[in-house]
């Protein structure tokens, strides 16, 4: 059992102890031998996400394109009774896509088709592989556009999103990926194609909202093979402000003053000191003042008479708090030339160390200036550097943590101070995870927010999904005993935690 | 309080967590029926057997309220009159349609958005504590406006008719008060007239918060909704429609008269057409600006509506009030997904308990 884990049983244990050479031909019966991927360079492609301390390569891939194609797949899987693994782009941040032992990776980033649009429904559906700006892109001739917009959106894809209840800047105003979703055709693991949700509303009078459930369960219930997404209109009027200000604490008030006034801008970002220098030194240069401690970007949607009430309200706000600078975006291309700075952030840190850790915790936002000091501090004690980019109005921060993955003492400091800022979160009444996930990385973490109640009453929803535990064993919730050889990073995590609570 | 039009064996009133825990534990009862103040039992599927009443209208705290943060943690039994009071003096609203106790209206989650991007039950649900059929007391979701730590048990809560869990502490996020709304109402006019002009504003770029096309006796139509915003926009959306402005609030949802049920359906808008041409032209019938309707027949009638939903797009529907015989029938949906939430339902109670 983990350290201050739950009494979960674990799932039957469905080991794929070496492809059998009966299952590799089924396989390749099944897609043909260009998407069905065994070779050990290959594999390596899949070892790991953007979470890259915890690396893992699969036993194989597959790529199918279709439901009936993932139906086959599952089915041949559960006559071996081996375990799998769904990804899409691979962008998620907390390893959910990698495997926690042996297992065939299902990658669904091939499923890449619109299959149609109800611009009158306000409404897509589209193949879990879709990315998610193309499916903005696409539907923007008809004035519309998919909401949630991750920082990854250029790569990320509508399957993983729907995967991890992904969020983004502008969930503040819009809401997370769960709030966009309307239906989902699902295949479970033993090969059963069940629709949740439709295509008018995410459940049926009367029905319970699998859905929900379905959202946000990190690939460890069924893969999603058709995504019915709500669609937004447009809006009328777009204004983008960046602030420039002395302090982070500045920063944060000039947020906390904006909500309080009653005003729902679309999104409330702030990048700290190091994130705007490594932005500024990197090729998604923006022009943040170099002489800000925190720059503070506001964008305003909606019809003109309000964005213009609103920005006007905000300038006011800000100048109560004595700015560097204010700058506003008056085209569309100094709008997007402000976004580069903050969607380019995690790039332009990783160019500062041969890896980046990139952490999600959430706080109430009125505890933001307390929590970046008690990172600050924790961030000196452990000798690490972090950079802070974050959802101000959600109380979702993103210490960024860089440094060097090959040295190992180096390595341990970085996941001491991991969960100690996520211990911090906690402690302020927040939550591990905004918008990243459980995945692999926060495993040891869980029981900080989730007792073993709170966990049983978890593990018996997803049993009622994946009764054979074979979906993506081994992420969301701790579990003990299992026959497979524990990964390098849950082992690293465990030794480093011990260390550090002892 | 409201008294249940089906039997039951007995009736509780619990105050607490660990009292409804105990009572669950120690049961004999084969059946268990929970509600706040009861105002849903004619709303709601009635149970198989004769189950136990269990009451939580005592347990009606605010356990707090952080206007800064805009969440707040109630008590299910807490009457949402008693808390949209509170949140008035902060400048707050609970971004949902509904009425009774805060917990009756979101395990009923009788009410989609009423219009495109509005909220509703479904997104002020943040987290909650509960106690399965089981007594096994937990939580699941967080205080703070945003996580995914963990399945959305939560959220599954909503709509369930209090058949997965009994939610003790719901956690809900909140959003600043309007700074300027108009109710309008629009005067009768030909269906055609009327769903232009419903369509018009459900397809604004920022559209009413809620949108109601409904059949006048007359047979004529009328539009209600209500805008929100900032005072200009309101004003600006007002001239550009002439909506016209009434003190009623805008409801959602005839009243059925005697002989009448009521249907809770929903449909693509793009098929409101097709689905208003296909109803009793004396039947009273209120549609939402998301294709969620309520509409009022005769039996036959909603039989032959619930057969026909499944062929219109994004069909489906489900008799709402009605004879304690006929409340729950639905439209036939796909089997597969059924024994899932069959199986969901044994998960989290398993001794089938809660009905």
């Amino acid at each position: 059992m983990r350290p201050g884990g739950p009494a979960i049983p674990p799932p039957r244990c469905l080991c794929l102890r070496g492809m059998s050479r009966t299952l590799r031909r089924a396989l390749t019966e099944l897609l043909g031998e260009d998407r069905t991927l065994f070779d050990a360079d290959a594999l390596r492609a899949y070892e790991c996400d953007g979470f890259t301390i915890h690396k893992a390569p699969p036993e194989a891939v597959v790529l199918p394109r279709d439901t009936q194609e993932v139906q086959a797949v599952l089915r041949v899987l559960a006559e071996h009774e081996v375990a799998f693994v769904p990804r899409g782009a691979g962008t998620c941040l907390s390893g959910g896509p990698t495997p926690q032992g042996p297992a065939v990776v299902i990658e669904t980033a091939g499923m890449n088709r619109i299959l149609a649009v109800h611009a009158e429904d306000l409404c897509a559906v589209v193949q879990p592989g879709v990315v998610n700006a193309a499916l903005s892109r696409h539907v923007e001739p008809l004035g519309l556009h998919y909401a949630p917009d991750p920082s990854s959106q250029t790569v990320c894809t509508i399957g993983g999103n729907l995967a991890e209840n992904s969020g983004g800047p502008h969930c503040f105003k819009y809401g997370m990926t769960t709030d966009h979703m309307l239906g989902a055709v699902v295949v479970l693991a033993e090969g059963r194609v069940v629709r949740l949700g439709g295509t008018a509303a995410p459940c049926a009078p009367g029905a319970l909202d699998l859905l929900a459930l379905f959202t946000g369960s990190e690939g460890t219930f069924g893969i999603a093979t058709e995504i019915t997404v709500r669609l937004c209109r447009n809006p009328e009027c777009v204004r983008t402000l960046l602030v420039a200000l002395p302090s982070m604490q500045a920063a944060c008030r000039v947020v906390s003053d904006i909500i309080r006034a009653g005003a729902i801008p679309a999104a409330l970002e702030i990048l700290d000191r190091p994130t705007i220098l490594a932005v500024e030194a990197s090729v998604f240069r923006a022009g943040y003042p170099t002489d800000a401690d925190a720059v503070l970007l506001v964008e305003m949607d909606g019809p003109a008479d309000e964005v213009d009430a609103d920005a006007e309200l905000v300038r006011s706000i800000a100048a109560r708090h004595a700015p560097l600078s204010l700058e506003e975006a008056t085209t569309a291309a100094e709008r997007k030339r402000l976004w580069k700075g903050r969607k380019g952030a995690f790039g332009a840190m990783g160019r500062l160390r041969p890896d980046l850790y990139v952490l999600d915790g959430v706080v109430p936002r009125t505890k933001l200036e307390e929590t970046l000091r008690g990172i600050a501090e924790i961030g000196a004690r452990h000798r690490v550097a972090i950079s802070n980019v974050f959802h101000a109005g959600d109380g979702n921060l993103h210490p960024n943590i860089s440094y060097d993955g090959r040295d190992r003492e180096e390595t341990a400091r970085v996941v001491a101070a991991g969960h100690e800022i996520l211990a911090l979160c906690m402690a302020m009444g927040g939550s591990i995870t905004g918008e990243h996930g459980i995945g692999s990385e926060k495993l040891a973490h869980v029981p900080m927010m989730f007792d073993p109640a709170d966990l049983e009453v978890m593990a018996r929803v997803r049993r009622a999904f994946d009764p054979s535990g074979r979906c993506n064993p081994g992420k969301v919730l701790p579990e003990r005993g299992s026959c497979a050889e524990p990964a390098r990073w849950p082992r690293l995590a465990e030794r480093v935690l011990r260390e550090d609570l002892a | 309080m409201s008294a249940p039009d089906f039997a039951i064996l007995g009736e509780q009133r619990v105050g607490s967590r660990d009292e409804l825990t105990d009572l669950l534990r120690d049961t004999p009862a084969p059946a268990v029926r929970v509600c706040g103040k009861g105002s849903s039992f004619d709303r709601l599927p009635a149970p198989r057997r004769p189950p136990l009443l269990v009451r939580l209208a005592a347990m009606q705290r605010i356990d707090r309220l952080d206007p800064a943060d805009l969440t707040c943690s109630v008590e299910p039994g807490l009457e949402r009159q008693v808390l949209d009071g509170e949140l008035e003096r902060h400048g707050l609203v609970l971004p949902t349609p509904g009425d009774g106790t805060v917990g009756g209206l979101l395990a009923r989650g009788e009410h989609r958005p009423l219009a495109p991007g509005a909220s509703c039950a479904r997104h002020v649900v943040l987290g909650l504590e509960g106690v399965l059929s089981d007594g096994t007391q937990f939580k699941v979701g967080a205080r703070v406006v945003k996580s995914v730590a963990g399945f959305d048990v939560h959220r599954a809560f909503v709509g369930s008719r209090g058949r997965l869990l009994i939610a003790t502490l719901l956690h809900l996020r909140l959003r600043p008060a309007p700074r300027a709304s108009l109710t309008f109402a629009q005067g009768p006019r030909p269906l055609d007239a009327a769903l232009a002009l419903f369509r018009d504003l459900r397809l604004l770029a920022a559209p009413p918060t809620s949108l109601v096309l409904h059949r006048h006796d007359d047979g004529t139509w009328g539009v209600v909704g209500r805008v929100e915003g900032a005072p200009a926009q309101v004003r600006s959306v007002r001239r550009r429609f002439g909506l016209d402005p009434t003190d009623a609030p805008a409801t959602f949802g005839p009243v059925p008269a005697h002989g009448r049920e009521l249907v809770d359906g929903v449909v693509q808008p793009s098929a409101l057409h097709r689905l208003l041409a296909g109803l009793p032209s004396d039947a009273p019938v209120h549609v939402s600006g998301t294709g969620q309707f309520l509409t009022a027949l005769r039996p036959a009638e909603s039989d032959a509506l619930l057969a026909r939903l499944p062929s219109l797009p994004g069909g489906a529907g489900e008799i709402r009030c009605g004879s304690a015989a006929r409340r729950g029938l639905a439209s036939a949906g796909d089997p597969a997904t059924s024994q899932l939430e069959d199986a969901v339902r044994l998960a989290l109670d398993p001794r089938g308990l809660l009905q």
